[in-house]
């Protein structure tokens, strides 16, 4: 039995097929964006990985044909930020000066908050990328040395509890322009943010995918190098 | 297919490579995404076949998290300890870069616009 559960295709069988369950769930459930296919996978993951006894690491060999494909991906990103470009040249003042907020408030406030209420060092440095869209996210995390699994699972609380209130913070400080509510879901809340603005509109949608892929080139270069440079 | 993936790839690589030389610290992923940019805006449009196999590539990028957010069964007694911190630090700044982006967005839109 051990030697089945530690196998490393068996693994990746219950990652794709916890992937695809997932997957399954969230269309037969009408689409709900609280049952995220990536959010329950990880958790069947976490469930597989503790009830087997086979460790994170012994999990990692077979899983790690799937996480070696997160730097291509990455790459990818690419293409959709540059067929977005168009869009900067009309808003270059406000895209960049939007982008720098974004990365800088989520990133120090989250920081500053946890390090005043004496989180662990872990926690503090993992939950300055929590706005970054996730494949970054792991990036920076990697990069500047702390858990990237933490860094996810921030990422994934920010998205949640963003796209569950921003509606309601929106109506209360009174911005309803597509551009602007759009391009701050996106810089905020990643790929959740962007489904969220879809569902608004085509226009906040586009500059919401603006936001996620900028606030990730942006953060993904600067983050750790503000990071090295205080540690 | 093919050709898309060597370009990602050789995309990756240089940027590894920059990386590693430069000793800069910047995942080398996002230096790949970098070269990538600078070259299809140099080219001046997306090739087909990369615009293919890069959107089924981001379609799926979802899965490709988990093997990385798994690793968050190492962490669950440091969450469940500090679950407090953990939602006060993530929902305030959450809520406060929400509302600054838009506002900054809106604010600089508008001087432009009008």
């Amino acid at each position: 039995m051990e030697y089945i559960l530690s196998y490393p295709l068996t693994s990746l069988i219950v990652t794709l097929g916890a992937y695809s369950f997932s997957v399954w769930l969230q269309k037969k459930a009408g689409s709900h964006s609280l049952l995220n296919p990536v959010v329950i996978t990880i958790g069947l993951a976490v469930i597989f990985i503790s009830m087997s006894g086979i460790g994170y690491e012994t999990y990692m060999e077979g899983a790690n044909f799937i996480h070696f494909l997160l730097g291509p991906a990455t790459v990818a990103l690419a293409v959709p930020l540059y067929k977005q470009l168009q869009m900067i040249k009309k808003q270059a003042i406000a895209v960049i000066t939007s982008v720098l907020t974004a990365c800088f408030i989520s990133g120090f406030l989250a920081w500053f908050i946890a390090s005043q209420m004496g989180a662990a060092q872990d926690i503090q440095l993992s939950i300055i990328s929590k706005s970054v869209t996730t494949a970054i996210a792991i990036g920076i995390a990697e990069k500047i040395g702390t858990a990237s699994s933490l860094a996810v699972f921030f990422v994934f609380t920010t998205g949640i509890l963003g796209t569950l209130f921003s509606s309601f913070i929106f109506k209360i400080v009174k911005i309803d322009e597509d551009k602007a509510v759009g391009f701050s879901l996106g810089a905020t809340c990643h790929g959740l943010g962007v489904a969220k603005a879809f569902q608004k509109s085509e226009t906040a949608g586009a500059f919401s995918v603006l936001g996620m892929s900028l606030m990730g080139l942006v953060s993904g270069i600067l983050m750790p190098l503000v990071i090295l440079f205080f540690l | 297919m093919v050709n898309a993936l060597l370009i990602i790839l050789c995309c990756q690589f240089t940027g590894e490579m920059i990386v590693h030389f430069s000793g800069v610290a910047i995942p080398s992923s996002v230096v790949g995404m970098v070269i990538l940019l600078v070259g299809l805006i140099i080219k001046g449009s997306v090739p087909d076949d990369l615009d293919k196999t890069t959107s089924e590539f981001i379609k799926y990028i979802g899965l490709l998290f988990v093997p990385a957010g798994a690793g968050v069964s190492l962490y669950l007694n440091l969450i469940a300890e500090q679950w407090l911190v953990i939602l006060a630090a993530s929902f305030t700044a959450t809520i406060a870069t929400l509302i600054l982006t838009a506002y900054a967005f809106k604010l600089l839109e508008k001087k432009r616009g009008t």
